[in-house]
C-alpha cells in the first residue's frame, strides 16, 4: 500500500519543487523535510507557511525556491489561511470549474504550530478540511534567535530558559503535539524523521492519498540552535529515534502504530551528548536532569507502546 | 551611575526592574526579542518572574493577571505582536489595570520588515482596542536612554492613573547600541529625573471612583480585599452591569481621569528654536527627531527660520504646542502621514500643514534642509515625491 516502491533511483528522476539556492542555514533540517514531502507526491500541490526561519529563507528578495504556489501568512494562520483556500478550490470542483486534483499543504515550525498556531490548526483538523498540515520540529523559536517553545525539550539551554546558577533551562516536558492532534479523531496522525526518509516519504505519499485533515510531525535538527555541527543533522535525527526521543508511528482512524522500533533502545545521552543546549545536564552534579529527561523519554514510549499494543486490530 | 554600551532593550530592561517591574509576559518578535531574553535572566535575579506566552495575546493576559496580583508587571512587542494585545489592552484599560507594553515600531503593515525602523503605530496606540470610551497615554522616547526613563515614567503614570501604558518605541531605538547610565541608588534616580509610584492596593469598598480621581489604587485581588473583577461595565463596586447609566459613569472617568490631569506628563516634549516664532516649524517624535534636531540646527546656522517641536507625549494628544498660526511640516517614519493628521487638526484653520514620508530608512540632513527651503519660499514638496498628496 504505502510502501511501494521508493527507491532512491526512482526518486532522483523526480523534478525539484522545492530547488536550491534557498538561505536555509547549511546542516538545517527543515529544507530536508520539504524535499522529502515533494519528492513524495506528482500531485499538484498548494503550500501555506507560517512565518518562521523555512518561510523567511525560502522566499528572499526577487528570489523563491518554491516551484508550487505558495501563501505565506502571519505566524498564527497557516492552518486557517489553508482551510479557507482547500473550502474555495471544493467549491470550485463541484461547480465544475477545476478538474484537476489538488493537494493542500501547510508548514509550519514548531513556535507556529505547538504554540501561537495551535489555534487555527486545532480548527482546521476539526471542521475536517482536506489538508495535511507538517510540522517540522526544532524545538525553539530558532528564527528570532533560539527562544523556548512548548515543543522544547525539558532542560534545554534556550535565550528565554537560560541555565543559570538556579534553573537549569527549561523547567517544562514537551508538549506532546502528535498526540494531541490524533485526538482529534483526524484520519492520519504520523511523526517521522528525516533520517528515516522511506517512512517519512511513505507517511507523506500516504498522507496526501487520504481524504481528510492530516498532520506529521517531522524532527528537524537546527545546529543553531542545538548547538551541534552542521553535519549533525541526521546523525542527530536518526539518535532521536533510537534513543526513542522521537519514536516513529502512525495513528490511521484511530489505530495505533509503531511504524520502527529499534532493534536497540540507546540511552538519551546518544541524542543528548552531542547538542550544546544539554551540555549543563553533562556537568558533575547535573545527573538527576539526565535521569529526569531519561525517565520522560522512557514514560512516553511505554506509553506509545502499550497504546499501539491496546489498538493492534484483531488477526482474523 | 553605571555607563554602559547597550542597546535600547537593555536600557528599557533596567528602567522597568528599577521601576518596580518583576513580572514580565513576552512573546518572541523582531526587534523586540531581546528585551525578554534580558528579562529572562534578569528577572530571576530580583526576585521577579518570567514567562513565555504562547502569543502576544496571552502576553498581554498574563501581564494583566499579574498586576491583579498585585505585581508591576510589563510586555513587549513590535506591530504584529500589538494588534493581538487588543483584547488584554481593552480589559486592563476597562478594569484600570495598571500594566506597561512597550511597543518597538517596524516597517509594516503585516509582517512588512523586521530589522529596519517604522511609525505604523501612532493611531493604533491612540485606539488599540474596541469599543472607544477610553483615552489612552502613549509616550515616544527617541534614544535608548531615554527609553529608560520613558519606561520609568511609564510605570509611574499607570500606578498613579490606574491605566496601561505604551512606550512607543521603534526598531533602531530597541536594537541601536548607545551609551546608556544607568543609576544605581535612589538618589541618583531622583537626580536623573526618575518618578516611581509604589503599587498600593485598593482595599475599597468602591472597584472605581466615580470622578476623575486619580492615585487611587488599582483593584488587586486578594489580600481580603473582596474585589470583583469583570470585563464588562462595571459599576462602582465592581459588578457587571449592562446599564446605560452604569456606562456613562464608568466611560466618563476612563476619560476624564486621563484628560483632566495633563499636568502630570505635558511637561514631556522638547523644543528647540521655538522662542522666536519660526516661519515654520517641524514635527516629530522618536528617531526621525534626532535628524530632524540636526537639520533645524544646521538650518538656523545658514539663516532660515526654522523650529523643532518634538513629541515625547504621544496621547493623549498635546494640542497646546500648534497653537499658532504658521508652517507645519511633520516628519514621519511611514508614507501614509498620521502625526500629520492630529496636528493638522490641532493648528490653527488654514494652517499649512506639510508632511515628509520615508519607512525603514530616515530621511537625511541635507534631504530636510532642502526641504524647510522649498517650503520658506513657498514652494511645495509635492515634486520631489515626499508628499503623497497636498495637505
Amino acid at each position: 500500500m504505502a510502501t511501494t516502491t521508493l527507491t532512491l533511483k526512482e526518486l532522483s528522476k523526480k523534478e525539484d519543487r522545492f530547488t536550491h539556492g534557498h538561505r536555509m542555514c547549511s546542516g538545517c533540517g527543515a529544507p530536508i523535510v520539504v524535499k522529502q514531502l515533494m519528492l513524495a507526491s506528482d500531485f499538484p500541490l498548494v503550500v501555506a507557511n507560517a512565518t518562521g526561519c523555512l518561510e523567511v529563507s525560502t522566499c528572499i528578495s526577487e528570489y523563491t525556491a518554491w516551484k508550487v504556489p505558495w501563501i505565506h501568512n502571519a505566524f498564527e494562520n497557516a492552518a486557517a489561511t489553508l482551510s479557507g483556500v482547500e473550502s474555495m478550490y471544493r467549491s470550485l470542483r463541484k461547480q465544475g470549474k477545476i478538474d484537476k486534483e489538488i493537494k493542500f499543504v501547510a508548514f509550519g515550525g514548531d513556535g507556529g504550530t505547538y504554540d501561537i498556531g495551535l489555534q487555527s490548526l486545532s480548527g482546521a483538523m476539526e471542521r475536517g478540511h482536506d489538508l495535511l498540515y507538517i510540522c517540522y520540529d526544532n524545538g525553539a523559536y530558532m528564527n528570532t534567535g533560539i527562544q523556548r517553545s512548548s515543543a522544547t525539550p525539558i532542560g534545554a539551554d534556550t535565550t528565554t530558559s537560560p541555565v543559570g546558577s538556579v534553573i537549569k533551562g527549561k523547567t517544562q516536558p514537551r508538549k506532546n503535539l502528535t498526540r494531541i492532534m490524533a485526538a482529534h479523531g483526524i484520519p492520519y496522525a504520523a511523526q517521522a524523521s528525516p533520517a528515516h526518509w522511506r517512512d517519512a516519504i511513505s507517511k507523506f505519499k500516504k498522507a496526501l492519498e487520504i481524504k481528510g485533515p492530516k498532520f506529521i510531525n517531522v524532527i528537524a535538527p537546527c545546529n543553531r540552535g542545538w548547538r551541534s555541527s552542521t553535519d549533525d543533522a541526521i546523525l542527530l535525527s536518526r539518535a532521536a529515534v533510537d534513543t526513542c526521543y522521537w519514536p516513529l508511528y502512525e495513528v490511521e482512524d484511530g489505530v495505533t502504530r509503531i511504524t520502527y522500533v529499534p532493534k536497540e533502545k540507546k540511552p538519551v545521552e546518544e541524542f543528548l551528548k552531542p547538542q550544546g543546549r544539554f551540555k549543563h545536564m553533562f556537568a558533575p552534579g547535573n545527573e538527576h536532569l539526565l535521569a529526569q529527561f531519561q525517565a520522560e523519554v522512557d514514560r512516553e514510549w511505554d506509553r506509545l507502546n502499550r497504546e499501539a499494543r491496546e489498538q493492534t486490530p484483531e488477526k482474523a | 551611575m553605571k555607563r554602559y554600551l547597550e542597546t535600547g532593550n537593555f536600557a528599557i530592561t533596567e528602567g522597568a526592574i528599577l521601576a518596580g517591574c518583576r513580572f514580565f509576559a513576552g512573546y518572541p518578535i523582531t526587534p523586540a526579542t531581546e528585551l525578554a531574553e534580558a528579562m529572562s535572566s534578569r528577572l530571576p535575579q530580583e526576585g521577579g518572574i518570567f514567562i513565555q506566552g504562547e502569543d502576544e495575546c496571552a502576553a498581554l493576559h498574563l501581564c494583566v493577571g499579574a498586576a491583579l496580583g498585585g505585581y508591576k508587571a510589563m510586555t513587549a512587542t513590535s506591530g504584529p505582536g500589538y494588534i493581538l494585545y487588543a483584547d488584554p489592552y481593552g480589559w486592563a484599560i476597562g478594569s484600570e489595570i495598571p500594566v506597561v507594553i512597550l511597543n518597538s515600531g517596524r516597517v509594516g503593515p503585516v509582517s512588512g520588515i523586521t530589522g529596519a525602523p517604522g511609525q505604523g503605530e501612532f493611531y493604533l496606540t491612540r485606539y488599540p482596542t474596541q469599543g472607544g470610551n477610553f483615552e489612552t497615554i502613549v509616550l515616544a522616547p527617541n534614544s535608548a536612554q531615554e527609553a529608560m526613563a520613558m519606561t520609568v515614567e511609564a510605570f509611574y503614570l499607570s500606578e498613579r492613573f490606574r491605566t496601561p501604558v505604551t512606550v512607543l518605541a521603534d526598531q533602531l531605538i530597541t536594537d541601536g547600541f548607545e551609551d546608556i547610565s544607568v543609576p544605581e541608588s535612589d538618589g541618583e534616580m531622583e537626580e536623573m529625573g526618575f518618578r516611581t509610584w509604589p503599587r498600593k492596593i485598593n482595599r475599597g469598598p468602591e472597584f472605581y471612583p466615580a470622578m476623575d480621581e486619580i492615585d487611587v489604587p488599582p483593584v488587586v485581588l486578594g489580600h481580603n480585599t473582596g474585589a470583583l473583577c469583570s470585563d464588562w461595565t462595571p459599576t462602582e463596586e465592581g459588578y457587571d452591569i449592562e446599564q446605560v447609566q452604569a456606562h456613562h459613569k464608568h466611560a466618563y472617568r476612563l476619560i476624564y481621569k486621563v484628560r483632566n490631569h495633563r499636568s502630570l506628563f505635558n511637561h514631556l516634549y522638547e523644543k528647540n528654536f521655538m522662542d522666536d516664532d519660526p516661519d515654520l516649524v517641524v514635527v516629530s517624535y522618536g528617531t526621525p527627531s534626532r535628524v530632524v534636531n540636526t537639520a533645524v540646527k544646521k538650518a538656523r546656522q545658514s539663516g532660515l527660520k526654522v523650529g523643532a517641536v518634538r513629541l515625547i507625549n504621544l496621547w493623549p494628544f498635546p494640542d497646546e504646542h500648534f497653537r499658532r498660526k504658521t508652517k507645519y511640516l511633520s516628519v514621519e517614519l511611514n508614507w501614509d502621514g498620521q502625526l500629520v493628521r492630529e496636528v493638522q487638526r490641532a493648528a490653527p484653520k488654514d494652517s499649512e500643514v506639510h508632511f515628509i514620508g520615508s519607512c525603514g530608512d530616515l530621511p537625511t540632513v541635507t534631504d530636510l534642509i532642502e526641504a524647510f527651503e522649498r517650503l520658506l519660499q513657498g514652494q511645495s514638496l509635492a515634486r520631489r515625491g515626499w508628499e503623497l498628496e497636498e495637505w
